[in-house]
């Protein structure tokens, strides 16, 4: 890494840009990871949270879509990532994908790891994108010419329940920005830890105030 | 460099704690997955062809409903899911077949058997009046109470949400595993999506609890022409 400030080192010298993407992705991957969950979804309707609040909310809006674990594994199924032979590969997305998402969320939120953990949500915005529209452009009634591209909309598995194929592009857009800040960022403002693993020790990347700014 | 690597020790982490909270979570979880189980293994598998069926008059004389018109009306959409399913040798039963089944007093007494193939969860939410749950990702927990049934039930009715879903066509291959005969097994193609649509009758909760609601339905569901089974009473 440069010690001169790059561009979005410049937009993040008050160190609010990273916070702000640091929320957003924070709550995204924790609202859309624990949606897929199976277990949180359980936990929630045996406590009758989904009655009223915040879940009933979201949940009757189609914000998020809260589904069971049997649920994602039918969702992730209809993609044709793997062959029949790769069940066990399935089996094991299926359950360990939503909790790395949460995971994920849940550092980003508290500040510990940003750069793996942004790294990881990068990653994952970029593979699950890339399938979706995938999916999305072998749509039958869009190849056919019945659909424009906007109109495509189905449920992706990503925890959201149906969407349009733009919003959720434009959705993950976003998201992928976020985490492309929250990777190149200099800014630790309000991070429990910045740093999870051990390192060589190195001079500690300094907080670039407005007075000491290059102008 | 160090950079990188200190990113990647990171990463790697990250992937290995949430997947060490993931495998704990759905081991602990009442409704988790076997890991060790393919669950679509017999998505694919075609049962043995099944003679067409004819016209043909029941033990006591009466015309059966599912054998004397066997797709009528189907509604477009689910035209293919009856091809489909046709092709793989079951047997798709349309919302009129289905009804006069479930309206049966012999759906009552186990004679004809409705088999939900939803999970538990959409069960308690509202299902066919007398049906039975049998979850094919969770079965072990319902066949030992639905084996004896199963075994002398005359028609077996399975169905899920209807349209595209796989549920009651994975039952149906478990039933057939399980040696039933796929003569006596009918999918309800429509499922309870059209069932609801049709303002059919619901029970909600488990089996038998007596909470039954109309569901609230854009048409009475009350243009059935297929006469229902004749055959009052226990046999």
């Amino acid at each position: 890494m440069s010690d001169r400030p790059g561009l979005i080192r410049r937009f993040d010298r008050t160190g609010l840009p990273l916070l702000l993407c640091r929320l957003v992705l924070g709550v995204m991957f924790i609202t859309l990871g624990l949606a897929k969950t199976g277990l949180f979804q359980t936990w929630a309707r045996d406590r009758g949270y989904f009655e009223s609040g915040i879940l009933q909310w979201v949940s009757d809006r189609g914000l998020v879509e809260f589904v069971s674990t049997v649920d994602f594994l039918k969702l992730s199924r209809e993609y044709e990532l793997f062959s029949d032979a790769a069940w066990p590969v399935m089996n094991f997305m299926v359950v360990t994908l939503p909790w790395i998402e949460t995971l994920c969320g849940l550092l980003l939120l508290l500040g510990i790891a940003v750069r793996g953990a942004a790294v990881t949500a990068l990653l994952m915005l970029l593979g699950f994108t890339s399938i979706v529209l995938l999916r999305a452009l072998d749509n039958p009634e869009y190849v056919a010419g019945a659909k424009s591209f906007c109109e495509i909309c189905f449920n992706c598995g990503c925890g959201s329940g149906d969407i349009c194929i733009c919003r959720k592009l434009a959705m993950d857009g976003t998201l992928v920005f976020a985490s492309l800040v929250a990777l190149v960022s200099g800014s630790r403002r309000l991070c429990l830890m910045p740093r999870l693993a051990p390192g060589k020790p190195k001079v500690q990347a300094q907080e670039v105030t407005p007075s000491a700014a290059p102008r | 460099m160090w950079e990188f690597r200190r990113i990647l020790v990171e990463v790697l982490l990250i992937l290995a704690l949430g997947s060490a909270i993931g495998l704990t979570a759905n081991a602990f979880h009442r409704n988790g997955i076997n890991l060790n189980t393919n669950y679509f293994a017999s998505l694919k598998a075609t049962p043995a062809p099944i003679p067409s069926p004819s016209p043909n008059p029941n033990a006591s004389g009466t015309t059966d409903p599912i054998e004397t018109d066997r797709w009528p009306d189907v509604p477009d959409e689910l035209r293919s899911v009856f091809i489909r399913l046709d092709d793989l040798g079951y047997q798709p039963i349309t919302f009129a077949q289905a009804r006069a089944i479930a309206e049966s007093p012999f759906a009552r007494d186990g004679v004809y058997l409705i088999i939900d193939a939803r999970d538990e969860e959409k069960f308690g939410a509202g299902h066919i009046p007398h049906a039975w749950l049998l979850d094919h990702f969770h079965k072990d927990r319902y066949l030992a109470e639905l084996q004896p049934m199963l075994d002398v039930a005359e028609k077996i009715m399975v169905y899920c949400n209807g349209g595209h879903c796989d549920d009651s066509e994975l039952v149906a291959a478990d039933l057939l595993e399980l040696g039933i005969d796929p003569m006596r097994m009918f999918i309800y193609a429509g499922g309870m999506s059209q069932w609801r649509d049709k303002g059919m009758p619901v029970e909600t909760g488990s089996r038998g609890s007596g909470r039954i609601t109309e569901s609230s339905s854009d048409s009475s569901g009350a243009d059935i022409s297929e006469p229902l089974d004749g055959r009052g009473g226990t046999p």
